[in-house]
């Protein structure tokens, strides 16, 4: 079926079946920043915001996105760059894999935790799998970016 | 899962028409779970584009609608009003903001999975679903016997009442499902659901009995609800650990809504 | 320099830095493996769904290898395809290639393939518990000393289980093989740790059908921990022989599911010890050591991971007199393979917990106990190598100060008196060896290679991967480092055969150590041949001589030799030291251990990233606290996982407060970090929940149906 898409506020048109995954179609267009790692709803690497909200790309039916503004680490440009910086100057990424979305999940984040604590910010990003990191370094740039001690 | 062909219908009556025109027709609801099965259907029918994504307060009730996201009723202020210690707290561990933020609670509902610990929650509420072909029924109706098939579960209807409720389950880890899950309610007369068991979660008869005749009967009731219920053996805990649990977290609940 | 920050995080964290999955080419085509679902069996026929165009898709069987149909590299006994008989579940007996990626995964659901079942072991204590299952490898480290066992002397003899735990790197293993009819040459592009073991897998498979391989990684390896070690050679084997059959790229990327189910795994261990301890001076006089691992189908890596797991298992004491025997054992299920400590892990969850076992029978502290037996200088390991250096009691004491264990031990001890739940701290300690075992970095003979361009730009040509870990920052930063060279002007190579010499396998704590500690060598060795004060300098004043290439290879020290017959001599040229506590808090009724904090005490000599220093040890350690608290793959009756949803990693919200530091940083020499954060967080939890509850477990990991199985079979 036809779908056109809104994607880091541009519109995309493209061919999908029915059943397809966003993660598989936004993967198809060049989105290459929104992983795969286990298409079941577990990991969390494929997060990407719906309508400003993190959502798994792999559960979110293609079909179901249009109208809906998508948005991934690509389109958050400049807006991404102070929390990119305080994972980075935290030494914090790792493999990498894990970390477009990481940044997507902080982003909105940001936006929804009016009074942030540490236990809201750990429950915020419980969904967010990272297996190199232990999580310490993450953590320690994100509360300095979130104002959190 | 697979389907062949997609559809998103604008209202009820239409989807519903599909639905019941093709056996191997699926509504598409948060399609979180549904997506892991292996069966292939013929038509995905997208109820996205129904308005069933709501919380309404009237007089009497709220209202949800069955599109709404585990998410939403973790965070809507209408629910965190009347019953904060119980449905959000029945959703807010289930694995992580994004899978919330789609999986939906009418999805929870119709497809009855024991691991959607929300069932265990709305067990213990004066709770109703209303269904677009077969109209309302009760919650607990619906939960036990498996009668309503081929039909749109379109909004859950849960009477405001007085008192407390809480929700509480045991993990293994916190991305994990649970490996039980204990409601109890107290508007007058109190309520006892455990899920998680794996298998759905059931309202335990007797201990209720109990507990109501006798306020005081908090560990006898607990222990009672171990006994009574039957648990099953998976791969996150054998049955005989989860009985243990069960009126270790029943006593703890009770005393919440009791003391 | 400290912490130079490194240089792809930022094309990482914005999503522009390449995994193997975002490699895409036109004509290219989607492969997939058909394995067994069978244990072991005779394969009777294989039935193919006719609803497909079979012509569509290309075929790979057994017959079709026109090389060797074995992996040959660590030990060559895998087949890449299985012949009539399966050996294990998840054992590939076809590949499978299409060009649409969901065709070729909705006909591979459908083929059914018959089997004549055979007798199969997938239990692990089944395996492990028979001595007839014994195969392979057998390595005996004898040095007992004397025949009597004194009558004062109190003996402690006990068996510990340890599971198997999945790597679960995020990005799942994948590889894209594309065969240039023209030139005859395969090239292989490919997430994995040692392209140099790839290179040579797909050398075998293709024999002399080729007449060159080339094997690079993608840019980016979405983590590995040892998961990446091997099993990508096998990988790359069928994806080659797809392509050279299809004449197309050929793309394998595993979905998680088959990852999770048909990749290896960490070893699963039954380890017994029996012990003689003297009561007058607390000093363990003799232990003798069984040291058991569950091989899998096939030998592949174990023998190397039971070399290092006899030569750690007897923990960082001075026992005068030992005797370890180590053995492989064989079960029906998918090869076990290398995962970060690589055996060390099982030996000392097995050792630290025997020592609190001891000094709970003999009613003396663990402290006391360790004090008395703690490796000093001039000790010996069991394999006669001769301990130099007193840093593990450093570990030890500055582990016990910066976590106030003493107060603690103390103070809980009261607490618990009064209180239904339990709180509690546990020690442990230990080291780690770095590089290859025993001749092993003889034998490899690591080469380097670096280009000194006309613009000054250093660029360093190594085979050894970036994973996460931050080698290649570190790699360069320690060149740079050396002869004070500016970091933004150094590249390092992405690994690849045809450009990168063979500097061994990313593997064994050994890319610091020794590829590292080679560079800055070269480095010096420059400086000093040329006697330059900048290098950047020389190189504008003396334009002429570049690009200068130089190359050189890791010479062991003479005075490094290991007997691999009679297991004597020096097995490692440096250890890295540790020590750990754990605090936890013991909820009575449900049986939950609750991590509180845990403190690290690393001694890993210089320090030359703290940043990426730190993010290896806290990842490691929660890797650790994991394999000794929630994770396990394999459950009696339920058999083994199958994602993300059953295999549950810790969150966010798992994890304790992690304390770390590195002591004797001053020392001149990088010693391995990679593996030993990993080695001692388990032990030191079990020991913990021993001291807040009084109760035994020798089973990992200790999940609450464990503990309440323990406690009710107790009663």
């Amino acid at each position: 079926m036809k779908l056109k898409l809104s994607i880091n506020q541009q519109f995309y048109n493209t061919h999908i079946d029915g059943d397809e995954s966003l993660l598989d179609v936004l993967r198809n267009l060049g989105f290459k920043s929104v992983k795969k790692g286990c298409d079941t709803g577990a990991c969390g690497v494929c997060s990407i915001l719906i309508n400003g909200e993190p959502t798994l790309s792999c559960q979110f039916l293609a079909a179901r996105a249009e109208g809906k503004k998508i948005t991934t680490v690509e389109g958050l440009g400049a807006k991404a760059d102070k929390i990119v910086k305080a994972i980075i100057n935290e030494g914090a990424d790792q493999c990498g894999y894990c970390g477009p979305s990481l940044v997507l999940t902080i982003y909105a984040m940001k936006k929804e935790l009016k009074d942030p604590t540490v236990d809201k910010i750990k429950h915020f990003l419980a969904g967010n799998l990272c297996r190199c990191s232990g999580y310490e370094g993450q953590l320690r740039g994100i509360k300095k970016y979130m104002g959190v001690k | 899962m697979r389907f062949d062909k997609f559809i998103r219908p604008d209202n009820l009556q239409t989807a519903l028409k599909y639905l019941q025109k093709d056996k191997d027709a699926v509504i598409l609801g948060g399609n979180t779970f549904l997506r892991l099965s292996e069966r292939k259907y013929t038509l995905g029918i997208d109820i996205s584009n129904l308005k069933l994504d709501y919380i309404k307060e009237s007089k009497e009730d709220i209202e949800i609608g069955a599109f709404t996201s585990l998410r939403t009723i973790e965070t809507d202020p209408i629910i965190n009003k009347y019953f904060s210690e119980l449905l959000p707290e029945s959703v807010k561990h289930l694995i992580g903001v994004q899978f919330r933020n789609n999986a939906t609670i009418g999805g929870a509902i119709y497809s009855r999975l024991g691991f959607s610990e929300i069932n265990t929650a709305l067990l213990v509420l004066d709770c109703e679903l209303e269904f677009e072909d077969h109209g309302r029924i009760s919650f607990n109706d619906f939960i036990s016997s498996p009668k309503i098939k081929r039909d749109i579960l379109t909004k859950i209807i849960v009477k405001k009442q007085k008192g407390k409720s809480t929700y509480t389950m045991m993990r293994n880890a916190n991305s994990d499902f649970s490996i039980l899950s204990v409601a109890v309610s107290n508007f007058g007369y109190i309520n006892i659901a455990v899920g998680n068991r794996p298998a759905l979660a059931k309202l335990p008869e007797k201990a209720m009995k109990l507990i109501n005749s006798d306020n005081s009967k908090l560990d006898e009731t607990a222990d009672l609800v171990a006994e009574e219920l039957s648990f099953g053996d998976d791969l996150r805990a054998k049955s005989s650990y989860r009985k243990l649990i069960t009126s270790v977290l029943v006593n703890r609940a009770l005393r919440k809504v009791l003391l | 320099m400290g912490s130079v920050r490194k240089f792809d995080s930022k094309p990482k964290i914005n999503g522009s830095w390449k995994f193997l999955d975002d490699y895409q080419s036109e004509d290219m085509i989607y492969g997939n493996i058909i394995y067994s679902k069978c244990h072991h069996g005779i394969i009777k026929d294989i039935h193919f769904p006719n609803d497909f165009n079979i012509s569509e898709f290309t075929f790979v069987y057994a017959k079709d290898i026109p090389g060797e149909n074995i992996v040959p590299e660590p030990v060559s006994d895998q087949l890449f395809l299985a012949v009539n008989e399966v050996f294990h579940y998840g054992q590939p007996i076809i590949g499978v290639a299409h060009p649409n990626k969901v065709t070729l995964t909705n006909f591979i659901k459908k083929i059914k393939i018959d089997y004549e079942e055979l007798p199969a072991i997938i239990d692990i204590k089944e395996c492990l518990d028979n001595e007839k299952n014994h195969f392979g490898r057998e390595i005996t480290i004898d040095h007992r000393t004397r025949d009597e066992i004194q009558n004062s002397w109190i003996r402690h003899h006990n068996v510990y289980y340890m599971p198997h735990q999945e790597q679960a790197y995020l990005e799942p293993q994948g590889v894209i093989a594309e065969y240039d009819k023209q030139d005859g040459i395969i090239f292989v592009r490919i997430t994995a740790q040692c392209p140099y073991y790839v290179k040579s897998g797909v050398e075998s498979m293709m024999g002399s059908a080729v007449n060159d391989v080339v094997i690079e990684t993608s840019e980016g390896i979405g983590g590995a921990f040892g998961g990446k070690e091997d099993f990508p050679s096998l990988l790359a084997g069928i994806c080659s022989l797809l392509s050279y059959k299809s004449g197309k790229p050929v793309k394998i990327v595993l979905d998680r599911e088959d990852d999770i189910k048909i990749t290896t795994k960490r070893h699963p261990a039954r380890i017994e010890i029996e012990s003689y301890t003297d009561p007058a001076t607390k000093k363990i006089e003799k232990i003798d050591i069984d040291y058991r691992l569950d091989a899998g189908a096939y030998q592949t890596l174990s023998p190397v991971v039971l070399a290092r797991g006899v030569l750690h298992t007897a923990g960082g004491y001075g026992f005068p007199d030992s005797f370890i025997r180590g053995r492989l054992f064989r079960s029906n299920t998918p090869p076990n393979g290398a995962f970060r400590g690589f055996g060390a892990p099982q030996g000392f969850a097995a050792m630290e917990a025997h020592i609190d076992g001891i000094a709970a029978e003999m009613d003396i502290t663990t402290i006391e106990l360790r004090k008395a037996n703690i490796f000093n200088n001039g000790d010996e390991f069991p394999t006669t190598q001769k301990v130099t250096e007193e840093n593990l009691i450093d570990c030890f004491n500055k582990v016990l100060e910066i976590s106030d264990y003493q107060k603690k031990l103390k103070s809980y001890a009261q607490w618990n008196k009064n209180h239904k739940d339990k709180k509690g701290i546990g020690v442990s300690l230990g080291f780690h060896g770095g590089g290859f075992t025993g001749n092993g970095e003889k034998t490899l003979n690591s080469e380097i290679k670096v280009v000194l361009e006309k613009n000054a730009e250093v660029k360093i040509f190594v085979a050894n991967t970036d994973m996460g870990q931050g080698a290649h920052t570190t790699l360069a930063q320690m060149f740079c480092e050396a002869i004070d060279h500016p970091f933004e002007k150094t590249k390092v190579q992405l690994p690849n055969t045809s450009k990168t010499p063979n500097s061994g396998p990313t593997v064994a704590s050994r890319t610091i150590y020794i590829i590292g500690n080679l560079l800055k060598q070269l480095a010096l060795e420059l400086k000093k041949k040329y006697k330059f004060d900048k290098l950047e300098s020389y190189i504008i004043e003396h334009n002429s001589e570049f690009p200068l290439e130089l190359r050189k290879n890791y010479i062991q020290p003479t005075s490094v030799f290991f007997d691999e017959e009679s297991y004597r001599g020096i097995a490692y040229k440096d250890y890295s030291w540790a020590a750990c506590v754990n605090e936890i808090y013991f909820h009575a009724d449900t049986y939950q251990i609750e991590l509180i904090e845990s403190w690290n005490v690393l001694d890993i000599g210089r320090v030359v990233n703290e940043q990426i220093a730190l993010g290896q040890a806290e990842g490691g350690i929660l890797q650790g606290l994991a394999y000794g608290l929630s994770e396990f793959f394999y459950k009696p009756g339920f058999g083994r996982m199958s994602g993300f949803t059953d295999y549950t990693l810790p969150t966010t919200l798992d994890i304790p407060k992690i304390v770390i530091e590195f002591i004797h940083t001053d020392s001149v020499t990088a010693k391995g970090l990679g593996e030993i954060p990993m080695d001692f967080p388990a032990p030191a939890l079990r020991n913990a929940f021993l001291n807040a509850t009084g109760i035994i477990i020798d089973e990992y990991p200790l999940t609450p149906e464990v503990i309440y199985k323990t406690i009710k079979e107790q009663k």
